[in-house]
């Protein structure tokens, strides 16, 4: 496997890449995303093991890692850089996106646009709303407290709605499942969101409402599988069990294009 | 050509030696025409050749590839052979005339805007522009919009769905059409032989022809909108037959509208004076002598109509009006551009008058000295200071720039810099609003071109904005269009002195004839 970095022009940003690949010709492309606050390193056990079937590219969100802060800050806008990142740097190709959190609403988001071809999407414990988020309020406020800076300020009122200490607001991305042009899995844990105790336990984002909807409106487009002693940073807390599920999702959808 | 010459070629432009390499090349070119020759000699010509030379053989090239490929190989013999700026601004203009500005339809849009309707018709949709609840667009001239006969309701038919194509289909759109009668009245198309004084049963059987060819295009459109669809009514003219053809059109397109389920929106009475029989003087623009077109004193009567409709609320509000800085074409269906004109009381015979005509004059001759200096650097970071509606950067071909931010200077302005990038199938742009944490988020970038608009009406606010941008940034080359030079020159305080180019002329507005273009 050969390993390089680099940095390639996004529609707002300049964004930071590594790319893992193993030199075999035609293979689709696996873009990673990782979560808030983290960076593109958190992605590189699974993207190892998935560099023999891709070619592996791990991004740094806008405003993380190595990547440029960005201007503006929205999963929309997210989302376009995505886009953009995929049609410019790997045209044409097949792409399997696995997202973390909301590199995984991101990613959602991004998959709903036709000039990508994307055959298999992964979310891992989305963020599919925000006001009963509790654990990252208190993450984001933690933060915001020690680096007041105007990127993060944007950034956990934008995706999270987590203003200040006095102003919270929901952030609703159910509809984006909607929008879903192929399959998808969502990876979860069975760490439960409620009741409320430390932040730092990294609990699942997903909850009973949550399953319900996706049963109830998504069931022919979204699978969920739940993985045992995990918490939000799923691939973190059980990285094979992971993989084999994602490997699984994988080798049951082939690679028949997706229409439009 | 063969392989050995070109090599010898490239090797003399390397070497500095361009009339050895122009030789060589051309010798080679007259026995066998190719592509990479083409292009090398116009690399070669770029020195001690009229620029005439230098563009002849990039149009022979694009004759055999595609201009995206002309550029890019001649982009890549500028880092030994670079431009004098006039050349360069020809080579843009070759550039700008040859690459799309349009990018294909988006199938989904990323970029969201505010709830709007979409206005698509003929040039009665311009008073529109006075308002942001609206989108108009200004598909075709009468002529080529109407339902008179077969052959032109399929141009008519087509025009709409390829503009369609590019709206946003979750808002309500509405149709504005009604040339018919006039055109028919004045047998424009061989469809009213006789004349007549009076309007006859023929004219009648004709607007309900008319009406039936509606019904066809209007179902088609309301299975590509998922938001309502409407129909403006045909209005009233200063023509008594021609009016009473209009008030007929209405009375079958209205039953038509209810019976598919089209919303058809009658602002007649409002329109209509019955003691002169004709249209109100006081709705009418002021192109010409009985203009037959709305002015933007008729919003707050089409908003009446719309909420009799029930497709706005009684808190709507009229006076949200919006000023349009430039005139906006678009070339979705050959033969004609999709405008968006934003003035009543402009038409072709009398656009020297006009303020946006004359910014989007000045801001072409820009571009194209814009066009050839990115041509120089291939992959170019670009930020647009003061874009207003968008239209520097929607008019520069997305091949010649690799980042493009343009922030404008309101979120007025963002809103309609958006619809019109959706529209245009542009968003790889970036476009922002100015606001106070911008300068934060922006510090430290690099640019390779910062290209600041400043706009007369402006100015001022204008200024101050770059120069708050130019202290955080840094801009490699940057460039003004300013009708003022002298306020502009003061964006190059710490620079070396910029090069002055004058695009505005003597036939536009007088605020507009110093305009120019610095660059440094």
């Amino acid at each position: 496997m050969q390993v390089t970095n680099e940095r390639v022009l996004g529609r707002q940003t300049t964004l930071a890449l590594t790319l893992m690949t193993s030199g075999a010709k035609h293979l689709p492309v696996a873009l990673l995303l990782h979560g808030a606050q983290r960076n593109r390193s958190v992605m590189a056990r699974v993207g190892e093991a998935l560099s023999e079937r891709f070619d592996v590219a791990l991004c740094d969100l806008p405003g993380h890692g190595e990547s440029e802060t960005p201007i503006d800050v929205s999963v929309d806008d997210y989302a376009l850089e995505i886009v953009h990142l995929l049609l410019l740097r790997f045209p044409g190709r097949p792409v399997l996106l696995i997202g973390e959190s909301i590199g995984g609403v991101i990613g959602l988001r991004a998959a709903a646009d036709p000039r990508l071809d994307i055959r298999w999407l992964v979310l891992l414990d989305p963020p599919l709303t925000t006001a009963k988020q509790w654990h990252i309020r208190a993450n984001s406020l933690v933060s915001m407290s020690r680096n007041g800076s105007t990127f993060l300020r944007l950034f956990s009122a934008a995706m999270f709605g987590v203003f200040d200490q006095d102003r919270q607001e929901d952030r609703l991305y159910y509809d984006l499942l909607a929008d879903l042009r192929g399959p998808c899995l969502i990876l979860t844990g069975d760490l439960p969101l409620h009741p409320q105790r430390d932040w730092r336990t990294a609990m699942c984002c997903l909850d009973a409402t949550d399953f319900w909807v996706i049963q109830k409106l998504y069931a022919d487009k979204v699978v969920v599988a739940r993985v045992k002693d995990a918490g939000h940073t799923v691939l973190t807390h059980q990285p094979q069990a992971c993989l084999e599920t994602i490997a699984h999702f994988v080798g049951s959808h082939p690679m028949a294009k997706v229409a439009a | 050509m063969t392989a050995v010459a070109l090599k010898d070629a490239q090797t003399a432009l390397e070497a500095g030696d361009y009339e050895q390499g122009l030789g060589l090349v051309d010798a080679a070119l007259v026995d066998t025409p190719s592509f990479e020759g083409h292009v090398l000699a116009a690399a070669c010509a770029l020195h001690g050749q009229p620029v005439s030379k230098v563009l002849g053989h990039l149009r022979k090239a694009a004759g055999l590839a595609p201009f995206e490929r002309v550029l890019e190989r001649f982009s890549g013999y500028l880092t030994h052979t670079p431009m004098t700026p006039e050349a360069a601004a020809q080579v843009g203009a070759l550039i700008n005339a040859s690459l799309p500005r349009l990018g294909p339809p988006l199938a989904h849009r990323l970029v969201r805007t505010r709830r709007h309707i979409n206005v698509l018709g003929t040039s009665h949709v311009r008073f529109l522009s006075g308002h942001d609840l609206f989108f108009p667009l200004f598909i075709g001239m009468g002529p080529d919009t109407l339902a008179l006969t077969e052959e032109r309701f399929e141009l008519c038919r087509r025009k709409l769905m390829d503009n369609l194509a590019r709206v946003d289909p979750a808002m309500d759109t509405m149709i504005v059409l009604d040339a018919e009668p006039y055109y028919h009245v004045y047998n424009n198309f061989g469809t009213r032989p006789g004349m007549e004084a009076q309007v006859t049963e023929a004219d009648r059987e004709l607007m309900r022809v008319v009406c039936d060819r509606y019904e066809v295009m209007l179902s088609e459109i309301k299975d590509r909108i998922s938001g309502r669809v409407m129909l403006l009514n045909a209005l009233p003219s200063y023509l008594p037959t021609v009016t009473q053809l209009a008030h007929y059109l209405n009375t079958q397109t209205q039953t038509m509208c209810e019976r598919i389920g089209v919303g058809f929106i009658d602002i007649w009475d409002e329109l209509y004076d019955p003691s002169t029989a004709a249209l109100r003087r006081d709705m009418a623009a002021e192109a010409y002598n009985d203009d037959i077109h709305l002015s933007e004193r008729a919003i707050p009567t089409l908003f009446n109509g719309l909420r009799r409709a029930g497709v706005i609320s009684a808190e709507a509000d009229p006076d949200r009006l919006f000023q349009y800085g430039y005139l906006h074409g678009f070339m979705v269906v050959p033969g004609g551009e999709t405008r968006i004109w934003p003035e009543a009381d402009i038409i072709p015979t009398n656009a020297l008058r006009s303020e946006k005509v004359a910014a989007a004059h000045v801001g072409k001759k820009a571009l194209d000295a814009i066009a050839g200096h990115l041509a120089q650097q291939p992959g170019a970071r670009v930020l647009f200071v003061n874009a207003m509606e968008g239209y520097l950067p929607l008019n520069l071909p997305k091949a010649v720039m690799g980042q493009c931010i343009a922030v404008c200077p309101t979120p007025e302005y963002l809103e309609i810099a958006q619809r019109i990038a959706n529209f245009a199938g542009r968003d790889e742009i970036k476009f922002t609003a100015w606001r106070n944490d911008l300068l934060d988020l922006i510090r430290g970038r690099t640019f390779d071109l910062v290209v600041v608009n400043i706009h007369p009406d402006h100015a001022a606010d204008d200024l101050a904005r770059a120069k708050a941008l130019l202290g955080v940034v840094t801009a490699e080359t940057l460039m003004a269009i300013s009708p003022d030079q002298a306020a502009a020159m003061t964006l190059f305080e710490g620079r070396p002195a910029p090069r002055t180019t004058l695009i505005g002329n003597k036939h536009i507005p007088e605020r507009w004839h110093e305009s120019v273009l610095l660059a440094g």
